[in-house]
C-alpha cells in the first residue's frame, strides 16, 4: 500500500522466467522510459519455472503511458502483464498479490499496527480485565502451533530452534526479541522484547500490559519444550521501562 | 457527604421556630452524617458483595433511589448467603478465604468472593446478579483456573438475562438460589455431585489401566 499525494502510481504484476538476469531485463523496461519504481516485490522457489513480480511505479509527469510499458514488458517477459491504476490519485493498494504466502504453503496476513492495537484496546473496553485472559489464551495456541510447525519444517531442536522461532516476532513486526538467558534444561529463559506493538498501545498506563504476545511466547516455549510453561512480564514499556522483559516458569 | 446535605435541607423545611429549626438542622446533620457513613460503607461493601453490578447510573435522582433499594437488598441477602455458605463449607472441613485469589494458567491472578480448600479440592464461589457480564467473567476465570471448580451463585431475585446455555460448555457451575437455605442445599448437592463425578472418573481411569 502506498500513499503519495498527487502522484500517478500504477501497479504491475507479471512473471519472469526463473533464471539469472530475467528480472533485470524486465526492470530495464521501466528504466528505459525513466519510470521510477517505488516498490518492488519478487519471489520464486528454486523448482518454479517462473517467478512473480509486483511493482508500484510512478508515472507522474511522464509522456509514456502505462499501456506502452505493459506491451513492452509482455514482449520481454513472455508473460501476460496486469496493470492497475488507482481510482484515488496517489493511493495505491495492492490488488494482485492475494493470497500472501510466507512459505510456499503458509498463508500470511498483514495487519496495520494501529488496527491490532485498537482491537486489543476495544476488547478491554468491552469486557474489562477479562480481555487479558482471552488475549493470552487466544495467542497461546498460535505460539504452540508455530513451535510445532517450525520444529518440523526446520528440523531444529532446543536453543537453536528457539533462536530461529523468535525471529518471527521481528519479521512480522510484533517487536524485536533478544535472548538474555537460556538454559532449557533448567527451564530458565529470560527474553527481552523491544518496541512491542501490544504494550506500545498502553504506554503510560503504569502496568505491565503484555497478554497477547506473552501468551504467544508461552505457547511457543511450551511447544518447544513439550511441557506447560508460561512467561511472566517483569518489565514493560507500558510502565516506563525501556523494553519488556519476560521470564519463563513452569505452570 | 453531599448526600447528607440533602437530608438536612429537607428537615429545614418542616421547622416552626428558630430554635426548633436549629435543633432540626443539628439533628438533620447528625442524621445525614450517619446516613452518609452508612451509605459510604455500603458503597465499599457493594463491590465486595455484588461485584458484578455496574454502577452505570448516578447515585442521585429517582433512578438512584430504585437502584439503591435494590442494591441494599441484594447486598444484605448476598452478605447473609455468603456467611451461611462459609459456615456450611467450614462444617464440611473446608478452610475458607474471603476474597481469595488464585493464579490462573495464564499467570493472571483471579479474585473470588470465597475460596474453599480441602486437601486437593479447591472450590471458588462468586456471588453475582444474573447478567451476561457475570457469567462471562466466571467462565473466563474457570477457563484459566484449571485446578479448581468455579461456582457462580446467582440470586434469582435479580433480573436475569444470563446465557445459561453456557453451562456445560464452560467449566463453571451456575447455581440460581432464592434464599440462604436454597443456596446451601444446591451447593451441597453440587459438591456431592462433583465428588461422585470425581470418584466415577477415578474408577473409570482405574478400569482403563
Amino acid at each position: 500500500m502506498i500513499y503519495a499525494e498527487n502522484r500517478d502510481i500504477v501497479e504491475f504484476y507479471f512473471t519472469v522466467p526463473n533464471r539469472p538476469g530475467q528480472l533485470k531485463r524486465a526492470l530495464e523496461v521501466f528504466a528505459r522510459y525513466r519510470v521510477n519504481i517505488l516498490n518492488l516485490s519478487a519471489h520464486a522457489l528454486p523448482e518454479w519455472e517462473r517467478g512473480s513480480v509486483f511493482v508500484f511505479a510512478d508515472f507522474t509527469g511522464l509522456s509514456v503511458s502505462a499501456e506502452k510499458v505493459k506491451r513492452e514488458l509482455e514482449e520481454v517477459t513472455g508473460s501476460r502483464v496486469y496493470v492497475k491504476e488507482p481510482p484515488v490519485r496517489g493511493f495505491m493498494m495492492d490488488e494482485f498479490a492475494f493470497p500472501l504466502y510466507a512459505f510456499p504453503s503458509a498463508r500470511l496476513i498483514i495487519l496495520l499496527g494501529r488496527d491490532f492495537q485498537e482491537m486489543v484496546r476495544g476488547l478491554y473496553r468491552e469486557v474489562g480485565q477479562t480481555a487479558a485472559v482471552f488475549l493470552y489464551h487466544l495467542a497461546y495456541s498460535g505460539g504452540r502451533f508455530l513451535a510445532e510447525y517450525l520444529s518440523e519444517k526446520l528440523g531444529l531442536r532446543g536453543r537453536e530452534l528457539l533462536a530461529e522461532a523468535l525471529k518471527i516476532y521481528q519479521a512480522s513486526g510484533w517487536g524485536r526479541v533478544e535472548i538474555v538467558e537460556c538454559d532449557l534444561h533448567k527451564l530458565r529463559v529470560v527474553l527481552r522484547l523491544y518496541d512491542s506493538i501490544e504494550c506500545e498501545a498502553f504506554r503510560g498506563s503504569g502496568e505491565a500490559a503484555s497478554q497477547f504476545i506473552r501468551g504467544h511466547l508461552s505457547g511457543l516455549l511450551s511447544g518447544l519444550l513439550r511441557t506447560d510453561v508460561r512467561v511472566m512480564e517483569t518489565k514493560c514499556i507500558a510502565k516506563g521501562d525501556p523494553y519488556c522483559e519476560f521470564y519463563m516458569e513452569r505452570v | 457527604m453531599r448526600r447528607g446535605t440533602l437530608t438536612a435541607s429537607s428537615t429545614w423545611r418542616g421547622c416552626r421556630s428558630r430554635e426548633s429549626c436549629r435543633l432540626s438542622v443539628l439533628a438533620g446533620i447528625v442524621a445525614a452524617k450517619a446516613f452518609a457513613l452508612y451509605l459510604d460503607r455500603l458503597l465499599v461493601e457493594i463491590p465486595l458483595v455484588v461485584p458484578t453490578v455496574r454502577l452505570k447510573f448516578s447515585l442521585f435522582g429517582e433512578t438512584a433511589k430504585i437502584a439503591r433499594t435494590f442494591l441494599v437488598a441484594s447486598m444484605g441477602k448476598a452478605h447473609e448467603a455468603r456467611e451461611a455458605l462459609k459456615s456450611f463449607l467450614e462444617k464440611h472441613g473446608f478452610s475458607i478465604e474471603h476474597r481469595g485469589s488464585l493464579r490462573g494458567v495464564s499467570g493472571i491472578v483471579h479474585v473470588f468472593d470465597l475460596v474453599a480448600v480441602k486437601g486437593d479440592t479447591v472450590l471458588c464461589f462468586d456471588f453475582a446478579c444474573a447478567d451476561e457480564d457475570s457469567v462471562l467473567r466466571a467462565a473466563v476465570k474457570a477457563m484459566d483456573v484449571r485446578g479448581a471448580r468455579v461456582f457462580l451463585l446467582l440470586d434469582q431475585a435479580c433480573p436475569s438475562n444470563a446465557p445459561v446455555s453456557l453451562e456445560g460448555k464452560v467449566r463453571v457451575s451456575i447455581v440460581f438460589f432464592e434464599g440462604t437455605e436454597d443456596l446451601l442445599e444446591k451447593v451441597g448437592s453440587a459438591i456431592a455431585q462433583l465428588s461422585l463425578s470425581d470418584a466415577q472418573l477415578e474408577s473409570l481411569e482405574t478400569a482403563d489401566r
